[in-house]
């Protein structure tokens, strides 16, 4: 194998792996967003992300809709579940503590893929590629226009929570509630419903992830575990709540897990995620960029 | 403009405040003084929605504003600047200012130019994170935020404490100052010298019990609270 061949096979996996790092950044984005307004971890969110696949694919089957109305249809009825999935089983409890808040997460992700395989089974579900064309070339690479179009919606949703949580009076006031919560009540912000809009935007991002994910993947009642975790595992690569962090180390574990299947074994792909999640909450548990404090996870 | 009447207060089973009743009139500077633990922090923070009572009334002008939220309160004119500050830490001065103006609809440019006003010292701040400022400057910002609600109650927990004499002085000229006929202060205090040189009337709280009113002269020359909290060594240092 020459070295040209060598060097644009390389290529070809970083830039493959950008897509599944753009997936798991969003999917990490979601887990921060939820971390930041309460404390904890919300092991349903990759339960969103597959809901956002399912709902793409039945907005399109069932409903007819175009593929932008059905991307559009799904991110706003998975946030309504994110929603009221928050009113009902986390607000309603007084007091209680990270564990049982995040232990009724790992229940309502049980629920969710529960409900999913009794209405529409086991079976994998796909949808055509968003933009139709030919795959292009990049670098000596070639790459389908579903996975720019997943790296570009990564690019899109991160500029928009920068500026959102940046410049908008919301975004600042869900931040200092992250902060500092009985400064967020003085000034006057309703930090309940900063919970409550954390839970939506978060359910709102995962299921985005989810639908561009379709075309790539298809989608299935279980493929919510594993994307899940390996978002969380970039969420903690990063430093959990640092979502600029979590772009880098999401998009870092596809490209590696990319290059790894293609050089090594796809076997291990998935394993390599969790490895990398493993030896990170040993070496250094407030993540790859973050700083020694681990203030919130060592409430646990 | 505040009346209070028996408010019972605590935490769980702990009574912090045991049928506590005073009064602010408009555009007043009232001052709270007592010891640690005395439950001075608790009153603030009943009278400001982080705490709920178990009995007694709150009439804030002359409306009942007993056991309402804070963010409510916040928009029918109370602001709490609290014990410790409690700043934004991250967040820019600038976004704590503004955030404190979150009640609002509108423009809120001119408040925040009557706030820089005040504490001219935050001017070349306004991009730095709060955390980074000295306490002084910290405790300007807090006070600069609870002012940006515009609230015609201002309640004060302990501005003075871990700051320089010097500091804490430039801080209590500044709310002489603001108090108006729209805008009336209660001031908690350690540090009697200071309080009751700022304000016009005063209350002692002990374990839970206001055990003496009147103007800050007469308590000035109160022989019980010369003896519990205007130490002879301290008067000294005060008049130097
Ligand atoms: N969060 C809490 N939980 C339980 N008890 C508390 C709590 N905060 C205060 N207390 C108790 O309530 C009583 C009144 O406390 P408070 O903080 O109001 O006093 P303070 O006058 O503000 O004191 P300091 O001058 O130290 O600020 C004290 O006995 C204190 O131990
Ligand atoms: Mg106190």
């Amino acid at each position: 194998m020459s070295d040209s061949a060598g060097y644009s096979n390389l290529m070809q996996f970083v830039l493959s792996g950008l897509a599944f790092g753009s997936i798991y950044a969003m999917v990490a984005i979601g887990f921060n967003i939820i971390y930041n307004a309460t404390g904890i971890i919300n092991l349903a969110q990759g339960e969103f992300v597959m809901l956002g696949g399912m709902f793409l694919v039945w907005g399109q089957d069932e409903l007819g809709l175009p593929v932008w109305a059905a991307v559009a249809v799904s991110v706003l009825i998975v946030a309504a579940i994110g929603v009221a999935f928050e009113r009902i089983a986390i607000r309603p409890l007084r007091n209680p503590s990270v564990l049982v808040l995040i232990i009724i997460t790992i229940a309502g992700s049980f629920l969710f893929r529960g409900a999913v395989l009794l209405v529409w089974g086991d079976r994998l579900f796909s949808c055509d590629s968003f933009l139709s064309g030919d795959s292009i070339w990049i670098l000596g690479a070639i790459i389908t226009r579903q996975r720019i179009l997943i790296f570009g919606t990564l690019l899109v949703v991160g500029g928009i929570l920068a500026v959102f949580f940046g410049y908008t009076i919301l975004g600042k006031a869900m931040r200092a509630t992250a902060f500092n919560r009985t400064a967020a009540r003085l000034v006057g912000i309703n930090t309940r419903t900063m919970v409550m809009f954390a839970f939506g935007l978060s359910a709102a991002i995962g299921a985005l992830a989810g639908a561009v994910v379709v075309p790539v993947t298809g989608i299935a009642w279980e493929h919510g575990v594993l994307l899940g975790l390996k978002g969380f595992a970039a969420a903690v690569l990063g430093g959990l709540g640092n979502n600029a962090a979590a772009v880098v180390a999401g998009l870092l574990l596809g490209v590696i897990e990319s290059v790894a299947a293609g050089t090594i074994s796809t076997d291990y792909k998935d394993a390599i995620a969790l490895s990398a999640l493993l030896i990170v909450l040993f070496i250094r548990p407030a993540g790859l960029f973050g700083r020694a404090e681990l203030t919130r996870l060592g409430q646990l | 403009m505040l009346r209070v009447e028996n408010l019972v207060s605590g935490y769980g089973r702990i009574v912090a405040l045991k049928g506590v009743s005073l009064h602010i009139n408009r555009g007043e500077i009232v001052t709270l003084i007592g010891a640690n633990g005395s439950g001075k922090s608790t009153l603030l923070g009943t009278l400001a929605g982080l705490i709920r009572p178990r009995s007694g009334h709150v009439h804030l002008k002359d409306r009942e504003v007993t056991r309402h939220r804070p963010e409510k309160l916040v928009r029918q004119g109370v602001a709490l600047v609290p014990e410790g500050r409690q700043l934004f830490a991250p967040m820019s001065v600038h976004d704590n200012l503004i955030l404190g103006a979150y009640t609002r609809r509108g423009d809120t440019s001119e408040d925040m130019e009557n706030v820089l006003a005040l504490f001219p010292d935050l001017k070349d701040r306004l991009g730095q994170a709060a955390g980074t400022l000295s306490g002084g400057q910290q405790q300007m910002v807090a006070i600069g935020r609870a002012l940006m609600s515009r609230p015609s109650l201002l309640l004060l927990d302990e501005p003075s404490m871990g700051l320089a004499p010097r500091i804490s002085q430039e801080i209590f000229q500044a709310l002489r100052g603001l108090a108006s006929a729209e805008c009336s202060i209660l001031l908690v205090e350690q540090n009697a010298h200071l309080a009751l040189a700022a304000a016009d009337r005063g209350y002692v709280l002990e374990t839970g019990q206001i055990v003496l009113e009147g103007d800050c002269e007469t308590l000035r020359h109160n022989r019980d609270v010369q003896r519990a909290y205007l130490g002879r060594g301290y008067q000294e240092a005060w008049e130097e």
